[in-house]
C-alpha cells in the first residue's frame, strides 16, 4: 500500500477551514499551504485576501454596530442565503456570489501565486476553501482537485458556475452535503462521503478508535452523576465502547469547554458565563476552560475579566483555563488537548458542530450566519446539540439540571452514534486507493 | 486672537516642562529610607540581552553583580559564542563566584524583535519569581534591586517600572540625550503615572511576575512588536494586571554618544511613539517651547525678541535644575554646565528636526538592519524579506 500524499491548501478565514485541514497534516507534501497569507502569496493578490479576510471578520461583528447592525446584518445573510433543500429540485443555477467568484478567478487571475506553486506536480490537491479549489481546478494539471466541505449545508458558492464540467471532487463531511452537492448538479461520481476530518489524536487507530472510546466513556460518567443516562444505555455503552462495567463514580470534575469564534465575538458570553458559574468554580464543582483561539486582544480581554472577577487564583489552580496560542498550529494541538477531557463544548455551531462525533456534546452559542443556523439544525436532527435551558447568567441553575437530568451524556452518545468520526482516515484512503468505504456502524462511519 | 492663543501654547508647553520637573525632583534619585527595604526575597531572575558593546560596560555589569539581594540570578543572552562582552562575562563570575551566572547562546532573528527573541530563550533558563529586565547599558545601586521587589510587593503589581537617568556624558550630543532622558523622558514617564495613572514603561528596566508572564504563554507573545516594553505595560494592563511605576531611578549610561547617534535614536523613539500614540504624539510638538518661541517675533514684533529670550532663559533654567539635581554627580567636568544653556537649545532644534522625520519614514535601523514598522510598532520585516517568498 503506498503512502498518501497531497498537496493541502487552506485559507485563515476564521478558524474553520484551517481547521478542517490540520488532520490531514501527515499527508501534506511540503507542509499545509495556508494561502492568502504573506508569505504565501504574491504581494497584489496578497491585498485581495486581506479586504476578504477583513470582510469575514466584519461580518461576524456587524450585528453588534448600534442602530446600523441589525439591517447589516440582515443583508449579508440575505447574500448567504442558502434555498431551501424541499422540495427537491434542481438548484444549479448560479447565485451571485459564484459569478463574482468566477470573475475574480478568471478576470483577476485569483490563486495565480498557488497556481504557480501547484504547478507540474502529479499529487492530488485537498482544499477546505472554495475559491481555491475552484483557480485549481480551473488550472488543470496535477492528479486531481478535492475540495473538503465545512458545514452540514452551504451556499451555492462552493460549486462552480457550471458544476458538470471540470474534476473538481468533494469530500462530504454528512448525508445532507451529499444530497446538496446533487442539487447543485455534482456527479454523484465526484463526491465521495467521507466525514468531517477530525484530529486522529483524539480517536487513536482507524480499526480501534481506543482514545475516542475510552475518553468518551471516562466523560460519559462524569456527565452522568445520577447515572440516569446509564440506566437507558448501559448495555448499549459498554458494547460499543469495550467496557466491563460501570464504575460508581467518575474521575475528576465536570469540564465545561467554551470556544470563542476566530473573530472573537463571544467575548462578551465568556464574562458572563465565567461570572454565574465563580461560585461552582471556585468549590471545584466544575472547571471551565475558554479557547480563546490565536487572537491577542480577546486573550487580553478574557484574562482581564478572569482577574477582574478574581477568578485569577483559580486560573493558577487549573480550575479555569485558557486556551491560546499566537501560532495557530500550536493554538489547534492544545485545543484538541484540551478536548480529550472536554466534557461539554459550548460553541457556535460551526465546524466545530462536527466534533460531536468524538462523542461531545455540543451546548449550542447563537449561531452567525446561514452555515451555522445550518449547522444547528443538523445538531439537533442528530440530538447531538443542545440548546442553552436559560439565560447566560443563570447557566449556574441550568447547566447543572442538565447535567443531572442526563441530558448532556444522551447528546454526548448521540453525536458518537451517529456523526462521521473517521474523515481524516477515509480521505487518506481515498488519495492512496481512489476510493473510500462509507462504514456502517458508530465504529466505522 | 490667534497671537494669544500662540502665546498660552508657549505658557502651556512651559509649564508641562515645569510640571515634569516638579515630579522628578519629588521622585528624585536618593530620596531613600531603609523603609522601603525589602524583608522578603523572592527569587529574581535578572535577564540581560546582549547585543553590541556599549559605554563603560564593565562598571555597568559590575553593579549587577554586587546587589544586596541574597537571592538572585543573572542570565545573559548572547547572539553566539564570538560575542564581544564574553570574555567580559566570564572575568565578572570570577571576580564574584557567588553570583549565579548563566550564558544562553540565543542566536539572532531578523524576521521578529530581537530582544524579545532573546529574551524568548532566555526565560526558560530562568528560576526565578520575578524576572528583571535590564539592558546592557544600564547601571543600578547596590539596592536598587531590593527596592524593586518591596516596591512590588507593596503595590501587588505583576510589572515595576522606573523613570531612567542619563549619566556619564563626555561629549555634547550625550550631554544632550542625557538631558532628553532625564527631563522629558522620565518627567513623561512620572508626570503620566502619577497624575493619570498611565503607564509609559521604557524597557532598559522592566521587573516583571514570571506567573503573569506565562498566561500569555511567556515574552514570544510581544515578539511581533518593536516597542515591546509599551506593550508589555499595554497587555498586562488591558489583562486587569496591575502595573506601576518604581520611584527607584536606573541609570543609563550614555558617554560618548554621536550627534549621528543621538539623531538615529530619537528619530527611532519618535516614529515608535507615532506608530503607538498618534494623536498624542501630534500633540508632542507643543511640548518643544524653544522651537514654539522662534514664532514670537513674527507675531509680537516689538516685544517678540525679549519674549523669544525669555522663554529660552525659563527652558534653559528648567533643564539646568534637572540636570544638576537629577543627574549630577560629583567630579563631574564643570564644563557640562557651561555647556548647558547651548546643549538645550541645540537639542530642541534637533528634537525639532526628529518630529517630522516619522511622518515620512516607517523604517527604523536597529541592531544592524532596516526594520519597517506599522501600527502599534508591528513589525513588517526586514526590507528584503518583504519580497514574496511564496512560488
Amino acid at each position: 500500500m503506498g503512502e498518501a500524499k497531497a498537496w493541502i491548501v487552506s485559507v485563515l478565514m476564521g478558524l474553520g477551514h484551517l481547521r478542517a485541514a490540520y488532520p490531514l497534516r501527515d499527508m501534506a507534501h511540503e507542509g499545509i499551504i495556508l494561502y492568502g497569507s504573506r508569505r504565501t502569496t504574491p504581494p497584489k493578490e496578497y491585498r485581495t485576501w486581506r479586504r476578504l479576510r477583513k470582510l469575514y471578520y466584519f461580518s461576524s461583528n456587524v450585528g453588534k454596530i448600534p442602530l446600523l447592525g441589525k439591517p447589516l446584518l440582515d443583508l449579508l445573510l440575505a447574500v448567504q442565503r442558502i434555498q431551501p433543500y424541499y422540495p427537491r429540485r434542481d438548484l444549479s443555477r448560479p447565485n451571485l456570489a459564484v459569478r463574482y467568484l468566477d470573475r475574480l478567478i478568471s478576470g483577476k487571475n485569483l490563486c495565480r501565486g498557488l497556481l504557480a506553486r501547484l504547478d507540474n506536480s502529479a499529487l492530488p490537491r485537498i482544499h477546505s476553501f472554495y475559491a481555491t479549489a475552484m483557480a485549481s481546478d480551473r488550472g488543470g494539471s496535477g492528479a486531481g482537485d478535492y475540495l473538503l466541505i465545512c458545514d452540514s449545508d452551504f451556499n451555492r458558492v462552493w460549486v462552480p458556475r457550471d458544476p458538470g464540467s471540470g474534476r473538481l471532487n468533494y469530500l462530504a463531511p454528512c448525508t445532507q452535503v451529499r444530497n446538496r452537492l446533487l442539487a447543485y448538479g455534482v456527479p454523484r461520481e465526484r463526491i465521495f462521503l467521507t466525514g468531517f476530518p477530525l484530529p486522529k489524536e483524539n480517536i487513536g487507530g482507524r480499526e480501534s478508535l481506543e482514545i475516542l472510546r475510552q475518553d468518551l466513556f471516562q466523560r460519559l460518567l462524569r456527565l452522568d452523576p445520577r447515572r440516569k443516562f446509564f440506566s437507558y444505555h448501559q448495555r448499549s455503552v459498554l458494547g460499543w465502547l469495550g467496557q466491563a462495567d460501570v464504575p460508581p463514580a467518575a474521575d475528576g470534575p465536570f469540564n465545561l469547554t467554551f470556544a470563542i469564534g476566530g473573530a472573537g465575538a463571544q467575548c462578551d458570553m465568556a464574562r458572563v458565563i465565567l461570572q454565574s458559574l465563580k461560585p461552582a468554580i471556585q468549590s471545584a464543582r466544575i472547571r471551565v476552560t475558554i479557547s480563546a483561539g490565536i487572537n491577542k486582544k480577546v486573550l487580553e480581554r478574557l484574562l482581564g475579566y478572569v482577574n477582574r472577577l478574581g477568578l485569577a487564583d483559580d486560573l493558577l489552580d487549573g480550575r479555569v483555563g485558557l486556551v491560546f496560542d499566537p501560532d495557530v498550529y500550536t493554538y489547534l494541538d492544545k485545543f484538541n488537548r484540551v478536548l480529550r477531557t472536554t466534557d461539554v463544548l459550548w460553541t457556535k455551531p460551526s465546524e466545530l458542530s462536527f466534533y460531536c462525533a468524538l462523542g461531545i456534546p455540543i451546548l449550542m452559542a447563537p449561531p452567525i450566519g446561514t452555515h451555522e443556523e445550518l449547522n444547528r439544525c443538523w445538531l439537533r436532527e442528530i440530538h447531538a446539540g443542545v440548546d442553552p435551558a436559560g439565560p447566560l447568567r443563570f447557566t449556574h441553575e441550568w447547566l447543572f439540571d442538565l447535567l443531572e437530568n442526563g441530558r448532556l451524556a444522551e447528546a454526548a452518545w448521540d453525536g458518537f452514534l451517529k456523526a462521521r468520526k473517521l474523515g481524516a482516515y477515509k480521505i487518506e484512503e481515498l488519495v492512496r486507493t481512489g476510493t473510500c468505504t462509507e462504514g456502517n456502524t458508530p465504529l466505522e462511519l | 486672537m490667534i497671537k494669544t492663543a500662540f502665546l498660552l501654547l508657549v505658557v502651556f508647553s512651559l509649564v508641562v516642562y515645569v510640571a515634569f520637573l516638579a515630579f522628578t525632583i519629588r521622585f528624585r534619585p536618593r530620596r531613600r529610607t531603609n523603609a522601603d527595604l525589602a524583608r522578603h526575597f523572592p527569587r529574581v531572575s535578572i535577564l540581560k540581552p546582549m547585543k553590541n558593546r556599549v559605554d563603560e560596560i564593565e562598571e555597568n555589569l559590575e553593579s549587577y553583580f554586587s546587589l544586596d539581594y541574597p537571592n538572585y540570578e543573572i542570565i545573559f543572552g548572547l547572539d553566539n559564542w564570538d560575542d564581544a562582552s564574553l570574555p567580559l562575562i566570564r572575568s565578572l563570575q570570577a571576580r564574584f563566584p557567588d553570583v549565579p551566572v548563566s550564558v544562553i547562546m540565543t542566536g539572532h532573528s531578523d524576521e521578529v524583535n530581537p530582544k524579545i527573541f532573546k529574551l524568548a530563550r532566555m526565560e526558560g533558563a530562568a528560576c526565578g519569581d520575578l524576572l528583571w529586565v535590564t539592558d546592557a547599558n544600564t547601571r543600578v545601586a547596590a539596592d536598587t534591586l531590593n527596592r524593586l521587589v518591596q516596591e512590588q510587593r507593596r503595590a501587588g503589581a505583576q510589572v515595576i517600572f522606573s523613570p531612567i537617568r542619563g549619566t556619564g556624558s563626555r561629549t555634547l550630543p550625550s550631554l544632550m540625550e542625557n538631558m532628553s532622558l532625564n527631563l522629558f523622558t522620565s518627567g513623561n514617564i512620572l508626570t503620566a503615572w502619577k497624575l493619570f495613572r498611565q503607564q509609559i514603561i521604557v524597557g532598559k528596566s522592566m521587573l516583571i511576575e514570571k506567573v503573569a508572564l506565562a498566561h500569555f504563554g511567556g515574552f514570544r507573545y510581544f515578539s511581533e512588536f518593536l516597542a515591546e516594553d509599551f506593550v508589555i505595560g499595554e497587555a498586562f494592563e488591558n489583562s486587569g494586571f496591575t502595573l506601576s511605576c518604581s520611584s527607584t531611578w536606573i541609570d543609563n549610561v550614555n558617554r560618548s554618544t554621536t550627534a549621528h547617534g543621538f539623531f538615529q535614536r530619537m528619530a527611532r523613539w519618535a516614529k515608535l511613539r507615532l506608530r503607538l500614540k498618534p494623536g498624542f504624539y501630534f500633540l508632542e510638538v507643543l511640548l518643544n517651547p524653544v522651537a514654539l518661541a522662534l514664532a514670537l517675533p513674527l507675531l509680537f514684533p516689538a516685544r517678540g525678541w525679549h519674549a523669544l529670550a525669555g522663554v529660552w532663559a525659563l527652558k534653559v533654567v528648567i533643564e539646568f535644575a534637572s540636570y544638576r539635581i537629577i543627574a549630577w554627580r560629583p567630579g563631574e567636568p564643570l564644563r557640562h554646565l557651561l555647556l548647558l544653556p547651548l546643549a538645550v537649545v541645540m537639542k530642541d532644534f534637533i528634537l525639532l528636526a526628529v518630529y517630522f522625520v516619522p511622518f515620512f519614514s516607517r523604517t527604523i535601523v536597529w541592531q544592524g538592519g532596516d526594520v519597517s514598522i506599522g501600527r502599534r510598532t508591528r513589525i513588517g520585516g526586514r526590507r528584503e524579506q518583504f519580497a514574496f517568498e511564496g512560488a
